[in-house]
């Protein structure tokens, strides 16, 4: 690439101040998650006092929460493992590993919403339901024209779709999956463990 | 008009939704929309500041104010510019109110010249060695030149954009960007015969 | 106590909390479902499948959720059968090109890109570029770009791109927004391969003709 001489008054700009530009801009500044949390907490700060609200349109259970299934359970394995050690027997050594997991694999709580307000009925099927019809209705928000459950997740990929008075649907927003086995594509869920 | 849904994912940190919608769910209440905005925009906020102070520090601070501004300003959003842009007017200004009270403490507007690498990327030599060179160039520019120079071949604004965003008039912008291009390539003609 | 039955409490223990999972419970339904629908050779198909499936390592729960999504949208047994087979396939296609070790998640995402049409060769650089990023980075990669395949965007253009994002360690949302816009344009009418350029290099907006920006706050 030859450069251009200096300032030329046709408005060329020399090819190599482009891709110097071009550098700076293929070049993140992430921001670190550190700087993130303290974003959000002085904002927090500056609107605290607000009591938690109950509509549905929060998120419903703070991300650090447990299931209250796996919490009854990681007691119980706690106990078990405590009950052990009071034997003198020292557990398995993948046990330390099978507790942190345990507790790494709490569900996550995932709010599906559909717009639809002259619909009757709508339900979502989906890998985490057997593709049940009966399992995750929806049910009409306050609005009038939006649709929402909530399903506790584990981390993991599901393929899903919403049946909207009988009809398959894509959920419009989400990625959808390409099988089309059946004749009606799915869209996709992926849910990230915290 | 398309129907746009939503399916929340409680576990990434962003959804589906388009910034519009976003800032009507946090004004409606929903916290979890705010820190989706957060990290869709946070990146490139700090880029532009990072390259602007010269600082990754500086930056951080700057950018950690815009967004705070930008929360408490958010009924005044009314959609009629992209949020982006919005976003960045506020980021440009506390920019430059950083860069006035540096000067004001110590007494100049140039950055230490001994800039610490702004982030670490896998990228090739020759690009790193051309990234490097024009850092170090920018923060010999003059405040206006870099900043034109920056929304327009970092950021890729269109000139409107940026006059609506500075408050320059669309040629003034234009002379700011050619000659600092010009003041530009001969910097980093110096460098690279250094 | 002996270490042997120890052992077999951790086990037994953590079975129970394998069931507790919506997965698990989603398939105890599945399998109540395939028994009442299908025919007793059909099920015995599927069963064999699914085994060997297991036997080799993969993962039995998108095989059988395929069959329950066959089961519900009324395709007949010879279909559902068939598809398991497929899925079976990719899944180890999937295996044979991502990270040993790679989740069952990551498993099921590589199947659905090989299905919509992404290169075997396309999986390994996003792979590659994957190598030290976060867990989930490399699910979520495939399944953006299988998710652009399916809408025309060709295939080893759309890894070019993810792979890039990857590379230079964008966060979820950024990969996720990416995905977004790239859908919306295509669904407004731009053509796939222009959308995709289009969005490559920025995800700015642009304001409308005439607007004026609000008072600085």
């Amino acid at each position: 690439m030859i450069d251009n001489g200096g300032g030329a008054a046709d408005g060329m700009v020399a090819a190599r101040v482009l891709r110097a530009a071009r550098t700076l801009r293929d070049t993140p500044v992430a921001p670190s998650d550190a700087w993130r949390r303290e974003v959000l907490e002085v904002i927090e700060r500056g609107t605290s006092g607000a009591p938690a609200s109950t509509s549905a349109a929060t998120p419903a259970r703070p991300w650090w929460s447990m299931h209250p299934v796996l919490a009854v359970a990681a007691g119980l394995f706690c106990m078990l493992i405590g009950a052990a050690a009071a034997l003198g027997v020292r557990p398995a050594a993948d046990s330390g590993g099978a507790a942190a997991s345990a507790a790494d694999g709490a569900p996550v709580n995932v709010r599906f919403t559909f717009t639809a307000p002259a619909a009757t009925n709508v339900v979502l099927v989906g890998d985490f339901n057997g593709w049940s019809a009966s399992t995750h209705q929806l049910r009409r928000a306050a609005d009038g024209r939006t649709w929402e459950v909530q399903v506790p997740l584990m981390p993991g990929r599901y393929a899903y779709s919403f049946v909207v008075d009988g009809a398959f649907v894509l959920d419009p927003a989400a990625p959808r999956a390409a099988d089309d086995d059946f004749g009606s594509p799915n869209s996709i869920v992926m849910v990230r463990g915290t | 008009m398309r129907e746009v849904t939503a399916a929340s994912f409680a576990g990434y940190n962003s959804a589906v939704m388009t910034d519009v919608e976003l800032v009507r769910a946090v004004l409606a209440g929903d916290s979890a929309a705010f820190a989706m905005l957060l990290d869709r925009h946070a990146a490139s906020c700090l880029r532009y500041a990072a390259r602007m102070l010269g600082s990754r520090e500086d930056a951080e601070d700057v950018t950690q104010e815009a967004f705070v501004r930008a929360h408490g300003a958010l009924s005044r959003f009314d959609g009629s510019v992209a949020f982006r842009t919005w976003l960045m007017t506020i980021l440009i200004n506390r920019c430059r109110t950083a860069m006035d009270s540096r000067r004001r403490r110590e007494g100049r507007v140039f950055a230490d010249e001994g800039v610490v690498a702004l982030a670490s990327v896998r990228s090739g030599f020759d690009e790193a060695v051309l990234r490097d060179a024009i850092e170090r160039a920018l923060v010999r520019l003059e405040p206006a030149l870099r900043e034109a120079f920056l929304l327009k071949h970092v950021e890729e604004l269109s000139y409107e954009e940026m006059s609506g965003i500075t408050g320059a008039g669309v040629s003034a912008l234009k002379m700011r960007v050619q000659r600092a291009c010009d003041r530009l390539q001969g910097l980093l003609e110096d460098d690279r015969n250094d | 106590m002996t270490r042997m039955s120890c052992r077999a409490i951790v086990v037994l223990t953590l079975g129970w909390l394998g069931t507790a999972s919506a997965f698990a419970q989603g398939n105890a339904q599945s399998a109540s479902a395939l028994s009442a629908r299908l025919s007793p050779a059909t099920r015995a198909q599927l069963e064999r499948l699914v085994d060997s499936a297991r036997a080799s390592g993969l993962p039995a729960e998108p095989l059988v959720a395929r069959a329950a999504e066959g089961v519900l949208k009324g395709a007949d047994e010879a279909r559902i059968v068939g598809a398991v087979r497929s899925l079976a396939r990719e899944l180890a296609a999937a295996r044979a090109v991502l990270p040993a070790g790679a989740s069952a998640a990551t498993l099921a995402a590589g199947a659905g890109a090989l299905r919509a049409g992404v290169s075997r060769e396309t999986l390994r650089r996003l792979s590659v570029a994957s190598i030290g990023a976060a867990e989930g980075d490399l699910a979520l990669a495939l399944v953006t770009v299988a998710d652009m395949a399916a809408n025309q965007v060709p295939p080893t253009r759309a890894g070019e791109a993810v792979e890039q994002l990857l590379q230079r360690r964008a966060p979820a949302s950024e990969i996720m927004a990416f995905r977004e816009t790239v859908a919306r344009d295509i669904l407004a009418g731009v053509s796939p391969v222009d959308a995709l350029d289009a969005r490559s290099r920025t995800i700015l907006g642009r304001p409308a003709a005439g607007a004026t920006i609000p008072p600085i706050p």
